[in-house]
C-alpha cells in the first residue's frame, strides 16, 4: 500500500472519531508506537518529467460534450386582484438545455461552440447561439479568439454602460448571468498585470463600412484596477470608457465613465401631432455610474451576508420620463411600428440606482433570504422583491418571492401602476460535463506519415507521381518503380527513390525489393498503384495476349509486390498496403472487361488480404477512383468516342453524366484519400473499398 | 471552505516545505531557513484535492490544479471539481488579484492589501511565507510529538497583517519538518490544528503532500489535502495571465 494511502486512511480512521482526543490523533499520524511510517515521513514525489501541467488543461484528446438542464414553473399571485378575478394572474412553465462541444486538438489551438435550446409556455421552442468561436495562441504572446463570444468591458453589477460591445446588457434580477456577444476578432497582448487587446466587431455586417474597431487597456494604479478604451464603427456610432475598481477596508469599490456620440438611441420627444422619434447624431453624450459591494463572514462561518448598490448617471437618459408614461399608447404603438426598440427605452431616466442583499444558509438552515431592488429615481418607478430560496435539496430549488413595484402607470417599472404579487417557483436543474466522444479530432493536418517508408508502384507519373510527390511533401521516405525511363529520370531528379521494374515481373520485383531494402532498411506502406487500361474492345476482339497483359500488370503485380512487401512489414511491427482498384471493380465495364476483371479482382485481394494481416496490424484497402482527369484518361475517352461514333466532347459528356456530382476526379483527390489511409487519422481503417469518384453511379 | 481559504492553506503550509539542517538551538534562524525555503526556486504546479467534513454544512470535495511562481509573485488556482464550479479561477499578479466566473466570462479584481470582500482571507494569505520577520519567538521546550523528537515554539505576531497573533509549531529535531501548527486568536483561543504527516520531495523542496486541519471552534470539522501531480518544470509566462484562464474554461 502506497505510504499516502496508509496516512490518509490512518488520519480517516481517527479523524471519523468524533470522541478522538487530539493526543490520539497526534499518535495515530505521528506513530506513537506505531511504526506505520517507517523511518521516514519523506518520500520522493513521483513527478513526470514529461509532463506539461499548464498545456494538459489546453488539450482534450477528443471532444469535450458538456452543458446544462433545467426545468422550472413559476405560478403567479396577484395580490391587487379585482375582487372575483382569479389571482392566479399567470404562470411560466420551463425547459432549457445548454449544450457545449469543446475540442482542443492542440495547445495552441482551440474550437468551441456553446447554445440554448429552450421551450416555454410563452414562447414555444427557441434556440439561440450563445457563443462559438476558435482560439489560437500565436507564440505564447498574442491569443486571438475570433468568432461569436461574450466581450465584457465593464465592471458594473447592475448597470454597465461601459458594456460597448456585448449585444446583450445586464439583467438586473440575474446580474451574474453571461451576456451574449458578438462576432469579432480578439487579439489579446498581456503584459505582465496589464493586457492590451483589440477587436474587430463584425456583428450584423452587411458592408465593410458596418465593422466597428475597438481597444481596450487594463493596468493596475496602485491598488485600483483602470481600464480605458474606445470603439468606433466607420459611418456609426463611437464610444470612449474607462472603469476602476479597488478595495477599501474590506469593501469593493466600482465605476465607469463613458463618452459617446452619433448614437444611434432613437428619442422620443412631444411633437405638435403627439410622440414623434429623433436620433441625434450630433449629439455627445456622458454617462457614469458607481458602486459597492462587500460581504460579511463570522469566525465560524455560521452566518454570512453579502450586500452591494449602485447608482448609475445615464446621459442618454430623459430628464422628464414622464413623457413617455403620460403617453403610454402612443409608446406602445411605436414599439409595435418597430419605429422604436426595447432597447431604446431602456434605463430611461437619467438617474437610476440598485441595491441587494443576501444571507446565505441562515443558521444553518438552507434558507437563503435575499433583497433586491432597482429603481428610476428619474420617473419614480422601482421595484423591490423579497425572495426565499430553500437549497437543502440537490438539484431541486423551491423558491417564493414578492414583488412590489411602484410608480405611474407606463412608467419603466411600473407600467401598469403599483403592483403586488406572489410567485411560488421550483427548478429542477443539473450539470453534465465530461461526456467525451472517442473519435479523434482532425485539425487538417495528417499525422504518422512523417517518416513513413513507402514504395508507390508507377510512381513516376500520373496518379503514381501525385501520390508519391504529396507523401514525400509530407515528410514521408518514398521509393517508386516504373517502367518508363523518362518517368524514372523525372523521379530521380525529385530526389525520390526511382527504380525501374515491371511488377508484372517476378524478377524484376524481386530486385526492387532488395534494392529497396538494401536503401530505406525495411517498408511501412506498399501503394500498389500500377495498372494498364487494356484493350478497348468487344470480347470476341480482344486477344489472349490483351487479357493476360492487363491481369499481370493490374492483378499479379499486386500480388507479387504484396508478397515480398508483407515481411517487411512484419518485421517493421504493421503497416499499411493501399492497393489500386477503379470504378470498373464495383460497376461492370462494357468493351474493357479485361481492366474490369483486373479491378474487381483487387478488390477480392484486398479483402482476402485484410482479413489475413489485420493480426498483424497490417492494414489493407482498396481505393476506386473514378474517372480520372489527365491524359491516360482522355485517350480512353477518345478511343470510346471513337468506337461509337461520338464526338470526344459528347463522349466526356456521357461521362461525367454517371457521376452524381457531375465532375471528374484528380490525381490529387486520389493522393490526398492515400495519404489519408496511411496516416493516424486512418488507423482503424482496413478491408475497405473507397471509392474516389464523386460516385459513379454507372459505367 | 471557499477558495481563499484553500489559497491560504497553500500558502501557510509552504512554510512546511522549509528544510535542511539547521541548529536546534538557533530557532530564529530556523525560522528564517523555513521561511526561505518555503519559497520556489522554480515553478510550481500540482493538483489539490480536498475533503471538507462539517457536521453543519456537510461534506464537500473539491480538486484544484495550482500553479505557482514564487519569484514573481504569481499563481492560479484553477478549480476543476465540483463540476458546478469548474473552471472558477483566482489569478494573482504582483499585487493584482483576480477571480474568474466561468459562467459570466468575467473577472473581478481585487486589492491583496485589503482583506478579501469581508472573507476571513487576508493578505499574507496570498503572499511568501516570512515567519521570521512576522512573529517572535516567545517560548522553546523540547517535547514529543507520537514517536518523533520535536522542539515546541511558541510565536506571537509583531504585525496585524497575519491571520493568526499565536502559532505554537511543531518542528521535528531531526531534518526540521514541521508536524504541527496550533493556531491561536488574539485571545489565545484555539482556531484550528494543523497536522502534516507526510512530506514529499520535489528537486530541493520538500512539500507536505498530506494536511489535515481540525476546526476548533466547530466540533469535528475537519478539512484533508492530498497533493499530487506535483511537477516544478518551467511554466509558460502565459499561464500567469487573463488569457490564458480564458481559453481553459468552456
Amino acid at each position: 500500500m502506497p505510504r499516502l494511502t496508509r496516512v490518509l486512511l490512518l488520519a480517516l480512521m481517527a479523524l471519523g472519531t468524533p470522541s478522538l482526543a487530539q493526543d490520539n490523533l497526534d499518535d495515530a499520524l505521528f506513530g506513537g508506537g506505531d511504526d506505520l511510517f517507517g523511518d521516514s515521513i519523506v518520500s520522493e514525489a513521483e513527478a513526470d518529467p514529461g509532463f506539461d501541467p499548464a498545456a494538459a488543461l489546453l488539450e482534450t484528446d477528443g471532444v469535450v460534450i458538456g452543458g446544462s438542464f433545467s426545468v422550472s414553473a413559476e405560478i403567479d399571485l396577484d395580490l391587487d386582484a379585482a375582487e372575483g378575478a382569479d389571482p392566479f394572474s399567470s404562470g411560466v412553465a420551463e425547459l432549457n438545455t445548454r449544450l457545449f462541444l469543446d475540442a482542443r486538438p492542440t495547445s495552441d489551438f482551440a474550437v468551441f461552440v456553446k447554445g440554448d435550446a429552450s421551450y416555454t409556455t410563452r414562447s414555444g421552442v427557441e434556440f439561440e447561439l450563445r457563443e462559438m468561436f476558435a482560439d489560437l495562441d500565436i507564440a505564447n504572446r498574442l491569443f486571438l479568439r475570433a468568432g461569436k463570444q461574450t466581450i465584457n468591458w465593464g465592471v458594473g453589477l447592475y448597470f454597465s454602460p461601459a458594456n460597448l460591445i456585448n449585444i446583450e446588457s445586464i439583467d438586473p434580477e440575474d446580474p451574474d448571468a453571461e451576456l451574449a456577444g458578438p462576432v469579432a476578432i480578439k487579439a489579446q497582448w498581456p503584459m505582465g498585470t496589464n493586457n492590451l487587446t483589440g477587436y474587430v466587431v463584425m456583428e450584423d455586417v452587411e458592408s465593410p463600412i458596418e465593422i466597428a474597431l475597438g481597444s481596450r487597456y487594463e493596468f493596475l494604479v496602485g491598488d485600483v484596477e483602470v481600464t480605458t478604451g474606445g470603439v468606433i464603427q466607420l459611418d456609426g456610432p463611437w464610444a470612449l470608457m474607462a472603469t476602476a475598481t479597488g478595495a477599501v477596508e474590506g469593501v469593493t469599490l466600482f465605476a465607469e465613465g463613458v463618452v459617446e456620440g452619433n448614437s444611434d438611441k432613437v428619442f422620443l420627444t412631444a411633437g405638435p401631432a403627439g410622440l414623434q422619434t429623433e436620433t441625434r447624431p450630433g449629439a455627445v453624450y456622458a454617462s457614469g455610474t458607481f458602486g459597492a459591494r462587500a460581504s460579511y463572514s463570522n469566525e465560524d462561518d455560521t452566518f454570512s451576508v453579502a450586500g452591494s448598490a449602485q447608482y448609475l448617471f445615464n446621459g442618454l437618459g430623459y430628464a422628464d420620463p414622464g413623457l413617455l408614461s403620460a403617453n403610454r399608447a402612443a409608446v406602445a404603438e411605436l414599439l409595435a411600428a418597430g419605429e422604436i426598440t426595447f432597447r431604446d427605452l431602456r434605463e430611461r431616466g437619467k438617474h437610476n440606482a440598485a441595491a441587494s442583499l443576501r444571507f446565505a444558509d441562515v443558521a444553518g438552515s438552507d434558507l437563503t433570504p435575499s433583497l433586491f431592488w432597482i429603481g428610476n429615481v428619474s420617473d419614480g418607478s422601482g421595484f423591490a422583491t423579497a425572495t426565499l430560496r430553500y437549497g437543502g435539496i440537490d438539484h431541486v430549488s423551491p423558491s417564493v418571492r414578492y414583488r412590489y413595484a411602484y410608480g405611474a402607470a407606463g412608467s419603466e417599472y411600473s407600467p401598469f401602476g403599483p403592483d403586488h404579487s406572489l410567485t411560488f417557483a421550483v427548478s429542477v436543474s443539473g450539470n453534465f460535463y465530461g461526456l467525451e466522444m472517442t473519435v479523434g479530432i482532425w485539425d487538417g493536418r495528417l499525422r504518422g506519415i512523417e517518416g513513413q517508408r513507402v514504395l508507390v508502384t508507377a510512381g513516376a507519373g500520373g496518379i503514381g507521381a501525385q501520390i508519391a510527390g504529396t507523401l514525400a511533401g509530407m515528410g514521408a521516405q518514398v521509393a517508386v518503380c516504373d517502367v518508363s525511363t523518362d518517368a524514372i529520370a523525372a523521379a530521380r531528379s525529385n530526389r525520390l527513390l526511382a527504380l525501374e521494374a515491371d511488377v508484372a515481373d517476378e524478377r524484376a520485383v524481386d530486385q526492387m525489393f532488395e534494392a529497396l531494402v538494401e536503401r530505406f532498411g525495411g517498408l511501412d506502406a506498399l501503394v500498389n498503384n500500377a495498372g494498364i487500361a487494356g484493350p478497348t474492345a468487344p470480347i470476341e476482339e480482344i486477344t489472349p495476349e490483351e487479357w493476360r497483359r492487363c491481369l499481370e500488370v493490374g492483378l499479379t503485380g499486386q500480388f507479387l509486390c504484396a508478397r515480398r512487401a508483407v515481411p517487411l512489414l512484419k518485421a517493421a511491427g504493421g503497416g499499411s498496403i493501399v492497393n489500386m482498384s477503379s470504378s470498373a471493380g464495383r460497376h461492370g465495364y462494357p468493351y474493357r472487361s479485361p481492366y474490369s476483371s483486373a479491378k474487381f479482382g483487387v478488390i477480392g485481394l484486398t479483402q482476402s488480404l485484410a482479413k489475413e494481416l489485420g493480426p498483424c496490424n497490417i492494414r489493407v484497402n482498396a481505393i476506386l477512383p473514378g474517372i480520372v482527369e489527365g491524359p491516360r484518361m482522355d485517350g480512353v475517352i477518345r478511343d470510346r468516342a471513337e468506337q461509337l461514333g461520338l464526338s470526344v466532347e459528347e463522349m466526356t459528356e456521357r461521362y461525367v453524366e454517371r457521376v452524381s456530382l457531375r465532375k471528374m476526379v484528380s490525381a490529387g483527390d486520389v493522393a490526398a484519400t492515400v495519404a489519408f489511409l496511411l496516416s493516424d487519422a486512418g488507423q482503424n481503417l482496413s478491408g475497405q473499398s473507397l471509392g474516389v469518384d464523386g460516385n459513379v453511379e454507372t459505367l | 471552505m471557499n477558495v481563499y481559504s484553500i489559497v491560504r492553506t497553500l500558502s501557510i503550509v509552504s512554510v512546511l516545505s522549509g528544510l535542511g539542517t539547521v541548529f536546534a538551538q538557533d530557532f530564529v534562524e530556523m525560522l528564517r531557513t523555513i521561511d526561505q525555503r518555503s519559497n520556489f526556486a522554480a515553478d510550481f504546479a500540482a493538483t489539490f484535492t480536498m475533503e471538507r467534513i462539517d457536521p453543519e454544512a456537510g461534506e464537500d470535495n473539491r480538486t484544484v490544479q495550482v500553479f505557482r511562481r514564487d519569484e514573481d509573485d504569481a499563481f492560479l488556482l484553477l478549480i476543476q471539481k465540483p463540476e458546478t464550479q469548474l473552471g472558477q479561477g483566482y489569478l494573482r499578479i504582483e499585487d493584482g488579484l483576480w477571480f474568474y466566473d466561468p459562467e459570466s466570462r468575467q473577472f473581478t479584481f481585487t486589492s491583496l492589501s485589503e482583506a478579501f470582500e469581508g472573507s476571513d482571507a487576508r493578505n499574507d494569505d496570498f503572499g511568501r511565507s516570512s515567519l521570521a520577520d512576522d512573529y517572535q519567538i516567545v517560548e522553546t521546550r523540547e517535547g514529543t510529538l507520537g514517536r518523533f523528537e520535536v522542539w515546541i515554539i511558541e510565536l506571537e505576531a509583531l504585525n496585524d497583517e497575519v491571520p493568526y497573533p499565536f502559532k505554537t509549531l511543531s518542528i521535528t529535531k531531526e531534518g526540521a519538518l514541521l508536524l504541527k501548527s496550533e493556531d491561536y486568536s488574539l485571545t489565545k483561543r484555539l482556531l484550528r490544528t494543523s497536522f502534516f504527516p507526510s512530506y514529499a520531495r520535489v528537486g530541493d523542496n520538500l512539500i507536505a503532500d498530506q494536511r489535515i486541519f481540525v476546526d476548533a471552534l466547530v466540533e469535528n470539522k475537519r478539512t484533508s489535502f492530498t497533493i499530487s501531480n506535483i511537477s516544478t518544470t518551467d511554466l509558460p509566462d502565459s499561464v500567469f495571465t487573463k488569457a490564458y484562464v480564458e481559453r481553459v474554461n468552456r
